[in-house]
């Protein structure tokens, strides 16, 4: 009995009965293999812009299509082309900035509910522009390339720290806020290392999510105080100017970063954030004496500390806690952690927050020269 | 299943006595008429017509100088034989006034037959039923050489040859002790082949010792010629490409499993010897594992067990990957693959049993040809035909590499009996991922499991020893002197193998 129910199973299966049973088969040849999606705002709902990436000579296939819903436009970009669209190895995704204001809640429910698409999709916003026109400026080589480079190079520390969609969807699930990398797109020079299209995508800082909606984009210092009070530094340089003295580069190698929470009275009325930094000169005229690296020591402190105090200033005015400090404050005092959480989003934006520096310069190897510490910067 | 049940058949009996002919010169002439190599001659005892006996040999089966020495000479030579009664006569020439080793009584014409057929000598006597024969045999032989199929890099360098005696002697001579059983069946009606089983008194498993003689015993064939003639008949299954006795060419390997507990058979003809029951993991385990340092020896077991896995499902996780699961391909891979695919006209499956049944053409064709015309066939035919079905796009080269893989590591089994197993379920999984990608092959490879849980050989569980508990000495070699157990055949007796 076991035997013909087992012959009967597979010969079912075999003449194609049982086809709902079975996974549709699909011949690779036949596909474009998406890398890279783009979402933006149309008239009459959503704008889904997706390419492949260069293979073998062949240059890049770039789709575009509307419709109501993330998903309406996906299915009508299979029409499009000569090929099976397969969205399996999609695994950038920009959005417009007009799109990221309306709210990036319909592109990740997408990303979450669509079988072939998965969370791990690294996401970027489109600073004043669309996504649609930066899919585009891939050209024959495809944007995907010059994304998967900006993915290699924010693991490098030469661009900004990525952004999973996993990531942020667990922390909208949290009601709390966060930032994801950003991109300008820029008219296309000699050596700034684009694809051969007439624009090219930069790296253009950080977008500030809070509530699933885009509040603002962070730039230069601010984008780096983010990195700094994230531990995320990967190398940037700074530049300092000695007093009648050489110039100093250094190359920021380190950060480690604590946070205490104040209370008084029973009250959480602030933060002090410590942050100490490790860096190491790049590059000088001459040797520094120990008075001159001291004076680095010093530059150097204060001009990271303001950074940090740039990138704090902004979360607290637009009372979003891209940064993380509630978990930063409760992991310091895990016996208030309660407490922290309940006043949290009334008192965020009234609190104080004194942030110390502590800059060790390393000159050469094998001698290290601690910084001075010079009390607190700015808060 | 039902068609692989070895049928009861209908009655085939043995003729008794096999030889009706009278134990007489003339009876033996007349069963062996028409038999050039028959020999038969007159001897004069000492000289004497009145005593003349008669001398029957198959010639080439006897060696001559055996003969004259140790046969003629002392009937020609020796007065006192020459002067004693025929009946005293008989008892001298039995109890070694002839000088030869072996001397037998023999009453029937069935008995002188066998003893005809390993290369005895025959004298009749006048007027007496009984005959005397003495065992004469030629030794030649091919002479031991290197095993060929399981070569040695550090240890033993002998191998079993044809010669029955030979092999014997050569597992006597490692292990030593006359615990070492012995004991010889006649099989083939045509060939009268013998057959011996060897196992250790009081280690192996009587039962088993048992199984193995009445199924020998049971063999009512004409012949044994290959090694399928014996291992078909004894085993307990024939519905599995797998083997389930395992084979060797090495007496150290053979005594290994002796000492072990497993029960050996060999067969005169058959330059190898073979070791019951047979589990999984003895197809995994080579000599040389017993040479080498431990882990060296363990890493080694691990690479094969993982090979095993490449070789039965490398084929069909392309085909699953490719035609139902490209996302599970990283992504520049999967451009590679797309691109390469894009030219060719067939679908995954076809291009992968395309190189499949090609890469088994061109392994039996390198069989089948004479060796230096071999290895050119195979080595050309595998890169020509390669690099051109990839340049014409029959196939994309990233099925080439999956077949290639999979072939290759198909040959660091150690056994190829069970390589071959695998080559055939190689291609049912390959067709099973083409219908259900990797349903499909879950599905066969759940189906492969319970095939071999429900394998026994000689009511050992095929899957020993990982059913029985010693799941890591089925893979790791521990180091020597922390092996205080026999493994993989229980239930054996005495255990303990050392200190």
């Amino acid at each position: 009995m076991k035997r013909l129910a087992a012959w009967t199973l597979l010969l079912s299966l075999l003449s194609g009965c049982g086809r709902a049973a079975l996974p549709y088969a699909r011949e690779m040849g036949d596909m474009a293999l998406l890398r890279t999606m783009g979402l933006d705002v149309a008239q009459n709902g959503v704008e889904l812009t997706v390419s492949t990436a260069k293979q073998s000579g062949r240059p890049a296939l770039a789709l575009s299509a509307t419709g109501p819903s993330v998903a309406y436009a996906a299915q009508a970009v299979q029409s499009l082309g000569d090929s099976y669209v397969f969205y399996g190895h999609v695994d950038q995704m920009l959005l417009g900035e007009e799109l990221a204001a309306r709210g990036v809640g319909p592109a990740l429910d997408h990303l979450a509910r669509e079988p072939q698409l998965g969370l791990g999709v690294d996401l970027w916003v489109v600073q004043g522009g669309r996504a649609s026109d930066a899919v585009f400026a891939g050209g024959d080589e495809g944007v995907p390339a010059r994304l998967d480079q900006l993915e290699v190079d924010a693991g490098l520390g030469a661009a900004n720290i990525g952004c999973t969609a996993l990531r942020l969807m667990s922390v909208l699930a949290r009601g709390a806020s966060t930032c994801i990398p950003a991109l300008i797109l820029a008219p296309a020079r000699e050596g700034d290392g684009g694809q051969g299209g007439e624009q090219t995508l930069l790296p253009g800082g950080y977008a500030v999510i809070r509530e699933g909606k885009l509040v603002c984009f962070l730039q230069g210092d601010e984008a780096l105080g983010v990195e700094l009070l994230q531990e995320q530094v990967g190398g940037h340089i700074v530049d300092i100017d000695l007093s009648g003295g050489p110039r100093v580069s250094l190359r920021v190698e380190k950060s480690d970063v604590s946070c205490e929470p104040v209370f008084q009275d029973g009250e959480l009325t602030g933060l002090n954030i410590t942050c100490a930094l490790s860096a190491r000169v790049a590059q000088t005229e001459r040797t520094l004496s120990p008075g001159q690296l001291q004076e680095v020591t010093r530059a150097f402190e204060l001009l990271e500390g303001e950074r940090m105090v740039a990138a704090l200033e902004r979360s607290q005015y637009w009372d979003a806690d891209f940064l993380g400090l509630e978990y930063w404050a409760q992991q310091s005092s895990p016996s208030r952690k309660v407490d922290i959480e309940r006043v949290w989003r009334e008192s965020f934006r009234g609190l104080t927050i004194q942030v110390e520096v502590r800059g060790y310069v390393e000159r050469s190897a094998g001698m290290m020269d601690e910084g001075v510490e010079h009390g607190k910067t700015p808060g | 299943m039902a068609i692989f049940d070895r049928e009861q058949g209908h009655p085939h009996p043995r003729k008794e006595p096999r030889w009706t002919q009278p134990l007489t010169p003339d009876g033996l002439q007349e069963a062996y008429r028409d038999c050039v190599d028959f020999k038969r001659r007159e001897v004069w005892v000492g000289g004497d017509p009145e005593k003349t006996l008669t001398l029957c040999y198959v010639e080439g089966m006897v060696r001559n100088e055996r003969v004259s020495d140790y046969i003629l000479r002392p009937l020609a030579q020796d007065e006192t034989l020459a002067r004693a009664e025929p009946e005293r006569m008989f008892a001298m020439m039995k109890n070694g006034a002839l000088y030869n080793l072996y001397a037998q009584e023999r009453t029937t014409t069935d008995q002188v037959m066998s003893d005809l057929a390993i290369g005895s000598c025959v004298i009749f006597f006048p007027g007496r039923s009984q005959v005397l024969t003495f065992f004469t045999g030629t030794e030649e032989k091919r002479s031991i050489g290197q095993p060929e199929n399981e070569p040695s890099i550090k240890g033993a360098r002998d191998s079993f040859v044809e010669s029955l005696r030979t092999n014997t002697a050569m597992v006597r001579r490692r292990v030593r002790v006359p615990e070492l059983r012995i004991r010889e069946h006649i099989v083939g009606r045509q060939t009268l082949t013998p057959v011996d089983v060897l196992w250790m008194e009081g280690v192996a498993d009587p039962d088993t010792v048992e199984r193995v003689e009445a199924r020998i015993d049971a063999m009512d064939i004409d012949g044994i010629q290959t090694t399928g003639d014996l291992e078909e008949y004894i085993i307990d299954r024939l519905d599995t490409p797998f083997p389930l006795v395992a084979s060797t060419q090495r007496p150290d390997w053979f005594c290994g499993g002796l000492l072990a507990g497993r029960v050996g058979v060999l067969c005169e003809g058959q330059p190898m010897g073979w070791l019951l029951p047979g589990t999984i993991d003895q197809f995994f385990k080579t000599s040389q594992d017993n040479t080498g340092n431990w882990l060296m020896a363990t890493a080694l077991r691990l690479l094969r067990w993982l090979c095993m896995f490449i070789t039965l499902l490398l084929p069909g996780l392309y085909v699953a990957a490719v035609t139902f699961h490209p996302e599970m391909i990283p992504v520049k891979l999967a451009m590679s693959i797309s691109a390469a695919k894009q030219e060719v006209p067939f679908p995954a499956l076809f291009e992968v049993l395309i190189m499949l049944i090609a890469f088994e053409v061109l392994q039996e064709a390198g069989l089948r040809l004479p060796g230096p015309i071999g290895q050119t066939v195979s080595i050309l035919g595998g890169l020509v035909v390669g690099s051109a079905a990839v340049e014409a796009r029959i196939v994309s080269p990233a099925v080439l590499i999956a077949v290639a893989i999979a072939g290759i590591a198909g040959y660091t089994m150690p056994s190829q009996d069970f390589a071959n197993a695998l080559r055939l379920w190689r291609f049912g999984l390959t067709v099973l991922a083409s219908v259900g990608g990797l349903l499909g092959l879950v599905l066969g490879v759940a189906a492969l499991v319970r095939h071999l849980a429900g394998l026994e050989s000689f009511g050992v569980p095929y899957l020993s020893p990982f059913v029985t508990g010693e799941q890591v000495g089925g893979v790791v070699r521990a180091p020597l002197p922390f092996e205080k157990w026999r493994r993989g055949v229980p239930p054996e007796r005495n255990r303990r193998n050392q200190k």
